[in-house]
């Protein structure tokens, strides 16, 4: 019986959280201010103090998930609704 | 031990080796370059630069006398801003004038640099070019250049990148390494220097961790924003609240607001402000910047650090009658939970609070944050090489020791020799700081026996700052010998240092080959189990299934 490797697809993985999680961090720091409930200070500024520990998250999720695909499905969701919310904060203004 | 919960720990613990191993050697140059750089302003600035051991002309009337000549002398296009750096050991040596032209409206707008000596007020320097030119004007001593490798390299946004994302992959193989090492409060007090190599290593790197894991997480934290900010998150940050306009949004936050033309003209209180600045208890001007000179509106703002505060203020003051209009801190105009978090974040990483106990403090810390690095690549090699982890050759594994070894105690010999560049070629600092870095890397790459290439690089790096007062001694006027009360305090107690750190160097006896109780076979080393960690036990688990 040949034992399950601890990482599947290794390669996509890595590139995934040093490239994948990166860019989905940059996004979601430019679209927080878009929804978050504080004063204009902490809604610009609070988001580049949360961007560590975001990416953070989402690093640990990507190399510790079973599925490469649902880290994908997961991070492109959070790409698509950010980007979505930018656009959307981008006509209002 | 569910076999799932293992296999987590597993993917911990591979996670935790391999973001290790990968950034181990840069985080090593960061983190000691950073150690060297909590002592870069004042004091390495202070030792590098004589004319800051003489008394000094400047005082708030010299300094309006300058800048009330240097507005008379230029167009009047150049008093959109008008700025004065103070000289000191925080950040400039001499008196800095500039003039600019608005550069909000032209972009090509030009600018006026004069620069004089502080103990005899002489022109010294004059340029004039584009306003995006002027900074690289500003001559670069020993302790710019070490605080600048630390921030980028000096890579430039590549460079602030690459420290940025080093923070980040700091902070993940802090929290692998909670997840892994259970037993912390055991692990504090864990220490068995006498058993063998592997365990010298692994107890080093794990209780200096232990230790001080609040520091190494805030540094993780800090360096990665510092890094990012200007090159990512303050770009994605202006994105949206913005229109992707940074300078407004660097405008709505930051203290100094240009004031609204009003085109009536009036005499500028320079000397007025300074006074109010310099005689405020506590608190030393940095640089006093003057907006619309010349106009009844102008606003001027000193810009200081207080003795007793964290970060930087910045002294509003109306400039016809010197009236002050407040003080803010660098970005109190945020507000909220975020404006005193990244009030504190400069501060916190370099340790600019506190005084000199801080100061050692965080730097001994620092050079904590470069051993784990150190520790954790040569544990990563121990295993692999001599241990049961190894897949290639162990003549690949020790390729990548002597690599390590090159690079990390190469750094430590261009750090000592940066202080003989200060004194015998300031200008070329960073040639010769980087030839001397490649040198003892090539050094260290064609030895076969690391060991004693590390003990060789160290001792040098002991005998050169041993001698380093010597250079003193026939460099500077006055210095430890033949004065060692009235030469300044700051290079007496830099002696002191030297010699110290240095013989301590010297005395210290590294083993000059690997330690022969540690040469036993793969299967021994992994079945005494009494000396072994978690991590050990859970990877030769791993091997076994």
């Amino acid at each position: 019986m040949t034992k399950e490797p601890l990482f599947s697809s290794p390669l996509v993985r890595t590139l995934t959280a040093v490239v994948g999680c990166l860019l989905v961090s940059v996004v979601m720091t430019a679209a927080m201010p878009a929804y978050l409930p504080f004063n204009q200070g902490d809604r610009i500024a609070g988001p580049t103090l949360l961007f560590p520990f975001v990416w953070l998250a989402q690093f640990f999720y990507t190399a510790m998930s079973r599925s490469i695909k649902r880290v994908w499905g997961v991070l492109v969701l959070l790409l698509i609704s950010h980007g979505l919310l930018i656009v959307w904060a981008l006509r209002g203004s | 031990m569910s076999t799932n919960q293992r296999d987590q720990l597993k993917k911990y613990y591979v996670l935790h080796s391999w973001v290790g191993v990968i950034t181990g050697i840069l985080l090593f140059v960061i983190a000691f370059t950073g150690a060297m750089s909590v002592f870069a302003r004042p004091d390495l600035k202070l030792w590098a630069n004589e004319s800051l051991h003489s008394p000094s002309k400047i005082t708030p009337d010299t300094v309006a006398e300058l800048m009330h000549q240097a507005v008379l002398q230029s167009d009047p296009s150049y008093q959109a801003e008008v700025h004065a750096f103070l000289p000191g050991p925080k950040v400039w040596t001499n008196l800095v004038l500039i003039l600019e032209q608005d550069h909000d409206q032209d972009p090509d707008a030009q600018a006026l640099w004069y620069e004089y000596d502080p103990r005899t007020l002489e022109l010294v320097k004059q340029w004039q070019g584009h306003h995006d030119d002027l900074f690289e004007q500003r001559s670069q001593d020993m302790s710019d250049f070490i605080s600048g490798f630390h921030a980028d390299l000096h890579l430039g946004r590549l460079g602030l990148i690459l420290t940025g994302l080093l923070g980040l992959t700091l902070m993940a193989s802090i929290a692998t390494g909670l997840f892994i090492h259970r037993k912390i409060l055991k692990e504090l007090f864990t220490f068995r220097p006498d058993r063998s190599l592997r365990l010298l290593l692994t107890d080093t790197h794990k209780v200096i961790s232990v230790w001080g894991i609040l520091f190494h997480g805030m540094i993780g934290f800090t360096g990665a924003f510092l890094g990012l900010a200007t090159v990512l998150l303050v770009p994605a940050a202006a994105f949206v609240s913005f229109s992707g306009d940074q300078e407004k949004l660097l405008e709505t936050f930051t203290a100094e607001v240009e004031p609204e033309r009003s085109g009536i003209h009036a005499s500028m209180r320079v000397r007025a402000v300074l006074e109010d600045a310099f005689n405020t208890p506590g608190l030393e001007p940095l640089r006093m910047s003057v907006y619309g000179w010349g106009d009844k509106n102008a606003l001027g703002y000193v810009d200081a650090v207080h003795q007793s505060a964290m970060p930087r203020e910045t002294h509003a003051y109306q400039m016809i009658d010197a009236a002050p209009l407040g003080m803010t801190t660098s970005f109190s105009k945020v507000g909220g939970i975020s404006g005193p978090i990244l009030d504190a974040v400069f501060p916190l990483h370099f340790g600019n609070f506190g005084g000199l106990p801080v100061k050692i403090l965080w730097a001994v810390l620092g050079l904590s944050t470069s051993l784990i690095a150190l520790t954790g690549m040569m544990i990563w090699v121990e295993r692999r090489a001599y241990g049961s982890e190894g897949q290639l050759a162990r003549t690949q594994y020790l390729r990548l020791s002597r690599l390590t070894i090159g690079a990390c105690a190469g750094l430590v010999l261009a750090c000592c020799w940066l202080f003989y560049l200060q004194r015998l070629l300031p200008s070329h600092i960073d040639q010769g700081f980087f030839a001397i870095w490649g040198l003892a890397l090539v050094w260290a790459l064609l030895r076969r026996n690391d060991y004693q290439t590390s003990r060789q690089l160290l001792g040098a790096s002991g005998l050169l700052l041993v001698f380093l007062p010597a250079l003193d001694a026939l460099s500077l006027e006055q210095h430890f010998f033949n004065n060692p009360i009235l030469s300044h305090f700051n290079t007496m107690t830099f002696c002191l240092v030297f010699i110290g750190i240095g013989l301590l160097a010297l005395a210290k006896k590294l083993p000059t080959q690997r330690p022969q109780q540690d040469h036993k076979t793969n299967a021994s080393t992994n079945t005494i189990d009494d000396d072994v960690s978690d991590m050990d036990r859970l990877s030769a688990a791993g091997d076994r299934s």
